[in-house]
């Protein structure tokens, strides 16, 4: 099930380019050309060409991978790990995307913000210049923004899920459209990459759960009077973060029947398909996160305690 | 020129071109792996376990890692084996490697109808019984916790098979070699082992089982020392031959395995974080053989108990 239709997603072109082209070749002569140009998921060694502490045990981390830089779209995400780490930790945790920076010459960034909540992520978050880390991506259907075009895009992120949602919002505003940042955390020090968001010049709002910026309260009080000042079908809605807020973004935009889309995290193990253990609760059945998501329909996601696991993949 | 080295070894009839196989669960149904390399490299690979019907899987809470090592309670999630047949096989044809179809079913008539299911498809070279999950508690028969039981379904699926049968063995039972030897009586033509050992892990602070499961199947390095002992200890006890598995990630990991007795060796959870990783040991054993001057894979084939270790009498068997 999930296999053929990881297969036939990428086929059906929702990711760019060449990734509508399988290499499944009718003979194995033609087997080598085919794999190594049409390949879509690159496994690269990443030099390491910067690393930023920001509070609340935040790090940004920026690698040189032309491979991956060239071919990531808002959403999706990479599996990173130290070179040669078979045993400890086990396993290459995901992460998405953050930016890719176009600067002169440097044409083949990109930046991961790791939040550091156990050994693998600690690892990571201590790599430094010239440090090499091993990636698998990009991975992920990512957003669909083929439906943004003259709505107002609400991006609905918590604590380090902004990390999701940068490209998005930078694609979406180069685009001309007209894009909300709605930002909640716990406290000020767990707000990062504030200043990326409005050097985009789209409108920021900050919730705090204590108050120590901007609104004190959740962020889906910030994002309800949306709403009541737009009609829904003039809203997309686009959440990731911890899963009770968005489960609380999903049932306030179905509730006014507009637009959203949830990008779930969930543990991983292989991030391409095959290890089966990031299922997700829809309403058909359960899906992959890795594969079919990990953005998904908010009305598609079965909300579970279940998958709450909030730390399990650190 | 270097000298050439052969990598091939035959194992049950077959000529796999390298002792280097993938393990059923961590490779799909193998077509997945092939943006990442080419395929025809590896000796052989074992399907994600198939049965008759598609299965959905366990509920959400399927994975957690351990130190060195990794829980999974998927429930066998798979297409099921007509689409199997259908849709993965064809697509499978140009790949110049040895297809092993890992099976499951809850009773004999289940394995039995499976093996009539694919005895018709050329491209499948061998079956893998998988009759040690550890991760279905929906009644199915526990057929490899009971060596009577393992004796009946082995016995079923030979003498049905049109292919050679291998049977993969749980190392959640008290003396694994009873089981290999039930395998060889009834007709099997090659043991696996290990399967994962069964375990369990607990969130302290919302007292919750990590796994949706609650018990789950430990894969990973964690486990290689055990397996070794187990492989090693099967290899003595039976005639047919047994293919190694358990936490190999690297050319090391697979040689310990080959020299304690196996004559091949499977990549399961180590496929997860790198995928390149059974192509790598594949030139890693052949640099191996070139640099310690051995031109045959073979003779590094259980060389721990013929050659380099031998037994003193009364030592044998002796704890530390």
């Amino acid at each position: 099930m999930s296999s053929g239709e990881f297969e036939r997603e990428k086929a059906g072109g929702r990711t760019r380019g060449s990734a509508g082209d399988l290499p499944f070749p009718h003979s194995s002569h033609t087997f080598t050309a085919l794999c190594y140009r049409e390949v879509v998921i690159h496994v690269v060694q990443a030099p390491v060409v910067g690393s930023v502490g920001y509070p609340g045990f935040n790090h940004l981390l920026a690698l040189r991978s032309r491979e991956i830089a060239d071919s990531a779209k808002p959403g999706q995400f990479v599996m990173a790990g130290l070179v040669d780490c078979s045993s400890d930790p086990l396993l290459k945790r995901a992460l998405a995307v953050y930016s890719i920076p176009r600067m002169s010459g440097d044409g083949d960034l990109l930046t991961l913000l790791i939040k550091v909540v156990g050994p693998g992520t600690r690892q990571l978050a201590a790599l430094r210049k010239d440090d090499r880390v091993s990636l698998i991506g990009p991975l992920g259907n990512g957003f669909d923004t083929s439906r943004a075009k003259g709505r107002v895009s609400v991006l609905v992120a918590g604590g380090v899920g902004i990390a999701s949602v940068f490209l998005l919002a930078k694609e979406l505003s180069e685009a001309g459209e007209e894009v909300h940042l709605l930002y909640g955390a716990r406290r000020a020090r767990d707000l990062v990459g504030l200043e990326d968001f409005q050097d985009l010049g789209i409108q920021v709002q900050v919730a705090t759960e204590d108050g120590s910026r901007g609104f004190r309260g959740l962020v889906t009080q910030i994002l309800e009077p949306y709403f009541r000042s737009y009609p829904a079908r003039r809203l997309a809605v686009y959440t990731c973060g911890p899963n009770p807020m968005m489960q609380a973004v999903s049932r306030l935009a179905s509730a006014h029947e507009a637009g959203c889309q949830v990008s779930v995290e969930t543990p991983m193990a292989c991030g391409f398909g095959v290890c089966l253990g990031c299922s997700v609760r829809t309403v058909r059945s359960y899906r992959l996160a890795c594969t079919h998501g990990p953005v998904f329909d908010a009305r598609e996601v079965v909300w579970d305690t279940a998958t709450e696991g909030e730390g399990v993949h650190a | 020129m270097p000298e050439p080295v052969n990598l091939a070894v035959e194992i049950s009839g077959i000529r796999f071109k390298n002792p280097v196989l993938t393990a059923s669960g961590t490779f799909g149904y193998g077509l997945e792996f092939t943006r990442f390399f080419d395929i025809s490299r590896l000796g052989g690979f074992c399907t994600k376990g198939l049965s008759l019907l598609p299965r959905p899987g366990n509920a959400p809470g399927r994975i957690f890692e351990t130190p060195s090592g990794m829980l999974n309670a998927i429930g066998l999630e798979n297409v099921g084996v007509e689409a199997f047949v259908q849709d993965k096989l064809p697509r499978l044809e140009p790949y110049e490697t040895h297809v092993i179809a890992n099976i499951f079913g809850k009773s004999i008539g289940e394995f039995t109808a499976l093996t009539d299911r694919l005895n018709p498809c050329p491209k499948v070279s061998a079956l893998e019984l998988n009759i040690s999950c550890p991760n279905i508690s929906e009644g199915g028969i526990e057929f490899g916790h009971d060596p009577d039981l393992t004796f009946q379904v082995v016995q079923a699926v030979t003498r049905v098979s049109a292919k050679p049968v291998w049977v993969k063995l749980s190392p959640n039972v008290t003396d694994i070699g009873i089981f290999a030897r039930a395998c060889q009586e009834a007709g099997a033509d090659a043991v696996t082992l290990v399967n994962t050992f069964v375990g369990m892990s607990v969130d302290v602070h919302r007292r919750r089982p990590m796994i949706s499961n609650v018990t789950a199947g430990l894969s990973g390095p964690a486990i290689r020392p055990l397996a070794v002992r187990l492989v090693h200890q099967v290899a003595e006890s039976v005639e047919i031959p047994v293919i190694g598995i358990g936490g190999i990630a690297t050319t090391r990991d697979a040689l310990e395995f080959l020299i304690a007795g196996a004559r091949a060796v499977q990549l399961g959870t180590a496929n997860f974080s790198d995928p390149l990783a059974a192509p790598k040991v594949i030139q890693g054993l052949e640099d191996y053989c070139r640099s310690h001057g051995i031109r045959d894979i073979n003779q590094i084939s259980g060389s721990l108990r013929t050659r380099e270790r031998p037994i003193p009498s009364g030592a044998a068997g002796g704890g530390a």
